[in-house]
């Protein structure tokens, strides 16, 4: 008989199963926090649509006002472009909010999923199959 | 001056007849199956035994190399690549190379089979034109794969490719988990491709590994399925990898391109010759 608390943890370990499946591939995401993800709203300066992961680089404005570009790592194009993706879902200058796995290291980098990011003002970056 | 026309013509015989033996084209295809196009892991991502939990595809691994499996699992959990060489955009070799990534797209012929992978590019050639295996070939990720078609149900037509695969060279693992095959890369992996008898659309992969890390040979079983509205995009992974491996540590270049430390408390690379 499971505890409440031993249940929990297996549910969360499922759950992060199911979410790192979604990237993993080409090479352990282990450098990413995925146990405690943080929110990042930014500018695009450069969407890489290249195999095998695509990256995003957002400017991101401090409380001093100073930016810090990050290099966020996600799936790939091959993957993507099967959800209606591709090298112009994102341009220099959008404005996007995505929850992203940060790098252990506490460096400007980190992971992304495309169900976990948007648009600044809530639109999807490409919208959802019919 | 006849005899010179003679020896012409005869010259000429039998160059056609040895041209029509080495090469008939278009190839007579009738008793292979079809199985050119492109297709699908069922499963899940980067996981060399789809029927397991992710840390425990059931490997028979020796003491030794269990120990090598743990030690990397433990460097991951400090966000390290453990024993994983690709990160860095090293060839997956075999048998990694059919865990089918992102699609691939097989072309059969008599005399070859080609295996396409859109993951890094990779291709494999299956050989069937008869050949044994060189002593002299050079050791290669993917190895040197030769194949028998088999009619398993004496209709007249081939239904199963069986493969043999040696001639490794490393280091490769079994996915990215880090579960590793032997350093010594005598490798031998055993294959068995056929439809399956569900569903005419799945291709069934029996897959047996050989190698000095394990017990005894491991078996594992893949499906891919049939895509005949095929997608087809490039896989190469130098042009943006910003993964980097200096001395045994796996570090990371940042949007400017300065090094990242991928670890929590990560140190800087040796930089003593550096002056």
């Amino acid at each position: 008989m499971h505890s409440k608390p031993r249940i929990a943890a297996l549910l969360a370990a499922g759950a992060l199963l199911a979410t790192t499946g979604a990237v993993w591939g080409h090479h352990s995401f282990a450098m990413f926090d995925q146990e405690h993800p943080i929110e990042l709203v930014g500018t695009v300066t450069e969407f890489r649509y290249s195999s095998p992961h695509v990256y995003i680089y957002l400017d991101v404005k401090g409380q001093d006002g100073a930016g810090t570009v990050w290099l966020l790592e996600g799936s790939s194009p091959s993957l993507l472009l099967r959800d209606g993706w591709n090298g112009s879902s994102i341009k220099p200058g959008d404005e996007l909010r995505m929850t992203i796995d940060p790098l252990r290291s506490g460096a400007p980098g980190g992971a992304w999923q495309a169900m976990r990011i948007k648009f600044k003002d809530g639109r999807p970056i490409v919208a959802p199959k019919q | 001056m006849r005899y010179r026309s003679l020896l012409g013509v005869a010259a000429l015989a039998v160059t056609l007849s040895t041209s029509s033996a080495m090469a008939q084209w278009p190839p007579d295809l009738s008793k292979y199956p079809d199985w050119n196009y492109q297709w699908y892991r069922v499963g899940p991502i980067g996981q060399y035994n789809p029927a397991t939990a992710r840390n425990n595809q059931g490997a028979p691994l020796t003491p030794e190399y269990q120990k090598i499996f743990e030690d990397n699992i433990e460097d991951v959990k400090q966000g390290g690549q453990g024993t994983d060489p690709t990160y860095t955009c090293l060839p997956d070799g075999m048998p990694r190379l059919m865990n089918g990534i992102f699609p691939m797209e097989i072309i059969v012929t008599p005399k070859m089979t080609y295996f396409l992978i859109e993951y890094l590019m990779q291709q494999r050639r299956i050989y069937t034109d008869g050949r044994t295996m060189p002593a002299d070939a050079e050791p290669s990720f993917g190895g040197y794969s030769i194949g028998t078609w088999v009619d398993t149900d004496g209709d007249g037509k081939y239904d199963e490719l069986r493969v043999e695969t040696r001639n490794f060279k490393g280091p490769r693992v079994y996915d990215p988990t880090g579960l590793p095959l032997h350093k010594d890369n005598k490798t031998v992996v055993q294959e068995r491709f056929y439809i399956s008898k569900d569903n005419p659309d799945h291709l069934l992969l029996e897959i047996t590994t050989t190698d000095n890390a394990l017990t005894r040979p491991w078996t594992v079983v893949k499906t891919f399925r049939r895509e005949r509205n095929a997608i087809f995009s490039e896989g190469y992974c130098g042009v943006d990898n910003p993964h980097v491996k200096i001395g045994n540590e796996n570090y990371m270049l940042g949007a400017d391109g300065l090094l990242m430390p991928a670890k929590k408390g990560q140190k800087p690379p040796d930089l003593r010759y550096f002056k």
